[in-house]
């Protein structure tokens, strides 16, 4: 018994030693946000992209839709792309091989006709049944490809992009009309400094959506909703935001992102993992320092994506299963990365940062409730030191996404509603107690995936936010 | 002990953020209910402020409040952007200097990052000459960052004012080419031959912004240039084929041809020029039949079109030698004999 009371004593020190180091951390972080965003606070919100507008030196981009089984939201989402402002863009939609009805969908309501476009192959990719384009808007095209997944439709709408600039956007996400402007910014600025860059997602259960735009946004009433809404304010508002000023950046989401096309395609594309936007941007930092150019990779706060979040229990664990093991992917894949000066900070500060934090964050978390519960069980003596790492746990939780969404609300302010404010920072405070605990084990259950080799797509079930 | 540092610490932030929450939740009501107050001001003012611009009513009263105020440079900022026409632009601009300008100079003066862009784009839609001291001063202070910088160069290259060439020769942060682009694109034609004389001078960002400006530049005018042989008017049309001639712009040549059988023989002669800079082979048998042209100079100007031609000597013999037409045949020969007559 005395055996087993040291190893938890041991293994409870180690995890405490790793939350308060994690929670130093993110308050670094937290106030390296606080002071880029407290800046941008009293700007104009559009006043400084007019003039990108009019110009004739904005770049043209092609947004890529890949769409696998989204009937229920496919039209509203390519609705909501062909009304954004920017002076010259074109809309893939990138059908891969759905089983339900998205493409007949697509060609009754855009009445889609069959043309002939010559496409470049310069990734190889499933094959392209039939390019299909509108009449009534000439830059909208829809591939229809054999199934492939992800990755591999990203990669078929690449080769049909003719626009120097890519941008993928997933089926089920709806744009601020402006956000492309926002985020194409700093691209045309830095004379191709910069070659990919990211905004922020958010979610869009309970937000009121009108003919693909947002028209007013809100808080779901659902707990597990709500969670998630507070996680993404955390993860972008203080994780990216971060370590885009160090350009530390490894993930430009896939729900939204803009990327310097001849980049990505010298980088290979998309790779087929479960977390193809995360292997591409750490395919491009590792060519960037390959070819010893100094580009950069950035995270834009103000452009937002909305997107529909899962609203079940099952649902959300296969995501955060599939999200996990995707990491685990791309981290083994680079591990040559590590620690490697050869690539600087990303593989001195960057991958540490991913595998500590990151991707062991989970384990040492449910190691620690674990220590917790069997310190409340081996008696008395131990009970302070439970507390301790449940005092801990709650700092490294719940106040810091309390710190999130007061920081959101400091400077961003999306939220009109006292009311949503006041549910979000009490959720918040909930966050140790239920919400982390269950993610924890998901994401552990996504590391024993990867393991497995499971290759199944989690598919979710989708009602459609912007139908 | 750590027990007890931790449960303080943790108190102490839940403590703290309940505080900044209660903070914030404050302001949010404040701040709702401004942006309510704001909106309500707006469409008090929008009629009246809309009257005295368009030369219709009296001047609205000083604003009473900062609220109002507000209000009032929102409006006459949608309007600036609205409203076109120079008389119009001129009272917007009146105004913005009488309400305005004490204030916004203030704001340039601000430590706040974000107030004085603000303040700078204010300035740039009202087109507030009267503050480009204000702005100057705030270009060549320390404090300037690369974005203020990029705009009230913007600025200056809009409102025509002369130092931005120096400025953009040696500005005070490096700039992009982008930046460039934006600055010369805002240029008057007299700033950008200032500029172009000097391009040696410029960055090499600058020097690649200055060549593509000038070919945007050249694409616009040639799209006016083309548009206004539509003109009812034979001098306009006259006018813009000599233009087009003059710098070398294509057309296509269905339309060269129905220039060329104009009515008009200035608007032929000036086709048959325009023919000649695009070499269209195609125009070789209406050029031919204008070396008959009942007006010398379109007899002149065929000869040298076709002269310019690939196959266009072939032609010229052929009319030196069977042409009907005295004429022809004399302008022809002239033609092949190297003269250019």
């Amino acid at each position: 018994m005395a055996f087993w009371q040291s190893v938890v004593s041991f293994v409870g020190n180690a995890v405490l030693v790793y939350m308060i180091g994690v929670v130093a951390f993110y308050t670094f972080l937290l106030v390296v946000s606080f002071w880029h965003l407290r800046r941008l606070h009293r700007l104009d919100d559009w006043e400084p992209y007019e003039e990108l507008l009019e110009a004739s030196y904005a770049k043209p981009v092609s947004i890529l839709v890949p769409a696998y089984n989204e009937e229920a939201g496919i039209v509203g989402s390519v609705r909501s792309l062909l009304a954004i402002e920017y002076p010259q863009y074109e809309v893939i939609v990138i059908n891969d091989g759905s089983t339900d009805r998205t493409l007949e969908r697509l060609i009754e309501h855009f009445e889609l006709r069959p043309v002939y476009r010559v496409i470049r192959r310069q990734l190889a990719t499933k094959e392209v049944k039939a390019i299909y384009q509108s009449p009534a808007y000439p830059h909208l095209f829809v591939l229809d490809k054999e199934n492939g997944g992800k990755a591999d439709a990203l990669n078929a709408g690449i080769n049909a992009a003719r626009y120097p600039y890519i941008c993928s956007i997933d089926g089920d996400s709806v744009l601020e009309r402006h956000a492309f402007l926002k985020v194409m910014k700093p691209m045309l600025e830095s004379d191709g400094e910069v070659i990919a860059s990211g905004g922020t997602i958010r979610v869009a259960n309970g937000c009121q959506i009108e003919r693909g735009e947002i028209v007013k946004v809100g808080l779901s009433r659902q707990p597990l909703v709500v969670m998630q809404t507070i996680e993404y304010l955390r993860a972008f508002l203080l994780g990216r935001l971060g370590l885009s000023r160090h350009n530390l950046l490894l993930i430009v989401s896939g729900a939204f992102g803009v990327f310097s096309k001849p980049w990505v395609i010298e980088a290979g594309g998309y790779a087929d993992t479960a977390g193809e936007d995360m292997e591409l941007v750490v395919r491009l930092h590792r060519l960037a320092r390959e070819k010893n150019e100094p580009k950069k990779i950035i995270y834009i706060p103000d452009p937002v994506c909305w997107t529909e979040a899962p609203e079940t229990y099952r649902d959300l664990r296969k995501q955060r299963r599939r999200w996990h093991r995707g990491l685990l992917e791309s981290l083994w894949r680079h591990r040559a990365l590590l620690f490697n000066p050869k690539y600087g900070s990303i593989g001195l500060l960057s991958l540490p940062y991913f595998w500590v934090i990151e991707l062991l964050g989970p384990v040492v978390e449910l190691v620690g409730y674990i220590v917790i519960i069997l310190s409340l069980c081996f008696g008395t003596i131990y009970i302070e030191f439970a507390l301790l790492l449940l005092t801990v746990s709650v700092l490294y939780g719940s106040l810091l996404s309390a710190a999130a969404v007061l920081l959101e609300e400091w400077t961003e302010r999306k939220f009109p509603n006292v009311s949503d404010l006041v549910r979000l920072f009490f959720f918040s405070l909930t966050e140790t107690f239920w919400y982390r605990p269950l993610t924890a084990w998901w994401r552990c259950e996504g590391i024993i995936d990867a393991f497995r080799w499971q290759k199944q797509w989690g598919s979710m079930k989708r009602k459609g936010v912007s139908a | 002990m750590a027990l007890k540092i931790a449960v303080s610490l943790t108190f102490f932030l839940f403590g703290t953020l309940t505080a900044v929450f209660a903070y914030l939740m404050v302001r949010k009501r404040r701040e709702n209910r401004r942006q309510a107050a704001l909106r309500a001001g707006k469409e008090q003012l929008r009629l009246p402020l809309l009257r005295y611009l368009l030369g219709d009513e009296e001047q609205p009263p000083w604003p009473a409040s900062l609220l109002e105020r507000e209000a009032l440079l929102e409006l006459l900022d949608d309007f600036a952007a609205l409203l076109k026409g120079e008389q119009v632009q001129a009272r917007i601009r009146a105004f913005a200097e009488e309400y305005f300008e004490g204030w916004l100079r203030r704001r340039l003066a601000s430590r706040h990052w974000g107030e004085r862009m603000n303040a700078l784009f204010f300035i740039e839609d009202l087109q507030m000459k009267a503050l480009l001291a204000d702005i100057e001063r705030l270009y060549r202070s320390r404090i300037a960052t690369k974005g203020e910088v990029v705009k009230i160069l913007t600025i200056f290259a809009k409102f025509d004012y002369r130092p931005v060439v120096v400025y953009v020769l040696q500005p005070k942060h490096e700039l992009t080419e982008f930046a460039y682009r934006v600055i010369f694109g805002h240029m008057s034609e007299r700033l950008l031959q200032q500029v172009k004389r000097r391009f040696a001078e410029l960055p090499p960002a600058g020097q690649y912004a200055l060549i593509d400006i000038i070919g945007i530049r050249r694409r616009q005018e040639q799209s006016f240039l083309q548009e206004r042989l539509a003109s009812e008017e034979l001098e306009i049309r006259v006018r813009a084929l000599k233009a087009m001639a003059e710098i070398g712009a294509p057309l296509h040549a269905r339309q060269l041809a129905h220039h060329l059988s104009s009515p008009h023989w200035q608007e032929r002669l000036m086709a048959a020029r325009l023919a000649g800079r695009c070499r269209e082979e195609r125009l070789l048998p209406l050029l031919y039949e204008r070396l008959s042209d009942r007006s010398f100079a379109v007899r002149a100007e065929a000869a040298a079109a076709l002269a310019r031609l690939p196959s266009g000597r072939i032609a010229l013999n052929r009319a030196a030698q069977q042409a009907d037409d005295r004429y022809a045949r004399d302008m022809a020969r002239q033609w092949l004999e190297g003269g250019e007559g």
